[in-house]
């Protein structure tokens, strides 16, 4: 993959290269959906968590970003920076209901388990409900959310264990 | 249209933030809400990230040196916050973005930190059309600094302990209605925030009370003594729960 140039206002985003705006006050999100990449997007001003993408592999809401600061970087929506794990642990637990939220809770829930639970550490259900400040669902109550990144935790977990062995 | 420029040196920033109304972006997370919503269009923004030293905390003979660009869940800040990551600041997500320094000058959005920074003895550093300067984090106006300056950095004092209680809707995802802020140490002190986005107040001759572990009434008394007539009950109730902490960290505070 080339690598993206700060100076010609270039990005990747899933791996796919996209131009980025010379000029403009718009955000990483309106320029996202500019390009036929659909986020939703609930509050605009970095409270909600429903637009949160991986910017350089760290999440974040997109509709805080100036899209001058994607120059240069990787961008990772929903569509790639999901973990199976926890996407099968969020189905079997009905950790879905209407949807709205559910991408960004899944980005950062993923990145979690990443960063952590892959690595060896464990996941508390404090862990999640701490990393779930700023993602707001109004329909799960997110106890749900919380059982199914605790379940795919131990899963992970026990999956690097064993392929430590 | 709003253009974007990306210095690479301090000088280059100093001069592109004279650019007509130029916005100086660090962390932005309240500069693009601010754009979002307002249809703002500056003639410049000047980005900070590229700034060689900018994400740079520097500390020598228990003083920290935090650059522009180091963000509020840095974890070699965690001194200045109590020794965690300061979870009563906005989400986790803003907190790996949004920076200390920019927080202390936004014009945008109330300056949670500066309580805090203030009880450390802060000052920013500040390039200018004059050359550099420093002033006290408190001293900062309302709408920010003036056309043409950049905070480069922050300076204070590492404490040896730090306590921070406000009054809020939530403990976590609401602003601070009112805080106080105190911290031990060499040339740390108190300081008071009244109301949303309101000014942090210094509170003089904090040092003295803050030492002794009788002193709670002192200090309470000169944290309401600083504090406006309709807020001084709480201040002092809140002062007196800062003391407790710093001298029984074990406690209820």
């Amino acid at each position: 993959m080339t690598a993206p140039d700060v100076r010609a206002a270039t990005c990747t985003v899933d791996g796919r290269p996209i131009t980025l705006p010379q000029t403009g006050t718009e955000s990483l999100w309106d320029v996202l959906e500019d390009h036929g990449v659909a986020l939703p997007l609930g509050c605009a001003s970095g409270h909600c968590g429903s637009c949160t993408v991986l910017l350089d592999g760290v999440p974040v809401p997109s509709c805080l970003v100036p899209h001058a600061e994607a120059r240069g970087r990787s961008v990772a929506t929903v569509a790639t920076a999901a973990d199976d794990a926890l996407v099968a642990a969020m189905a079997e637990h009905g950790a879905v209901q209407c949807g709205f939220c559910s991408p960004g809770i899944v980005v950062t829930l993923s990145w979690l388990l990443r960063t952590t639970a892959a690595v060896g550490q464990p996941i508390t259900a404090d862990d999640v409900r701490n990393a779930l400040t700023g993602h707001l669902c109004r329909c799960t109550g997110y106890t749900a959310v919380v059982q199914a990144a605790v379940s795919a935790a131990s899963k992970i977990s026990a999956a690097s264990k064993a392929a430590d062995r | 249209m709003t253009r974007h420029v990306f210095p690479a040196t301090w000088e280059q920033a100093g001069h592109a933030a004279l650019d007509g109304d130029a916005v100086v972006v660090g962390g932005a997370t309240s500069v693009q809400p601010w754009l979002t919503s307002t249809g703002a269009q500056p003639s410049v923004l000047v980005h900070l990230r590229d700034v060689a030293g900018a994400r740079s905390v520097d500390g020598m003979a228990g003083r920290l040196r935090i650059g522009a660009m180091v963000p509020v869940a840095d974890p070699a800040l965690r001194p200045v916050f109590g020794g965690t990551e300061p979870v009563w600041f906005a989400t986790p997500a803003v907190r790996r973005r949004a920076t200390v320094v920019g927080n202390a000058v936004s014009p945008f959005g109330p300056r949670e930190v500066v309580p805090v920074l203030a009880a450390c003895g802060a000052r920013l550093v500040v390039l200018a059309e004059g050359g550099t300067r420093s002033i006290d984090v408190t001293a900062v106006p309302p709408n920010g600094l003036e056309p043409g300056a950049v905070a480069c950095a922050a300076e204070l004092a590492v404490p040896e302990r730090i306590a921070f209680r406000r009054v809020a809707l939530r403990p976590r995802l609401s602003r601070t209605e009112i805080g106080v802020a105190a911290a031990l140490g060499d040339g740390c002190g108190a300081a008071i925030s009244v109301g949303v986005g309101g000014p942090t107040l210094v509170v003089e001759g904090a040092a003295e009370f803050l030492r002794d572990p009788a002193g709670s009434p002192g200090f309470a008394a000169a944290c309401c003594s600083a504090a406006p007539d309709p807020v001084r009950q709480l201040v002092g109730g809140l002062a007196v729960r800062v003391h407790r902490a710093l001298h029984e960290p074990g406690g209820r505070s």
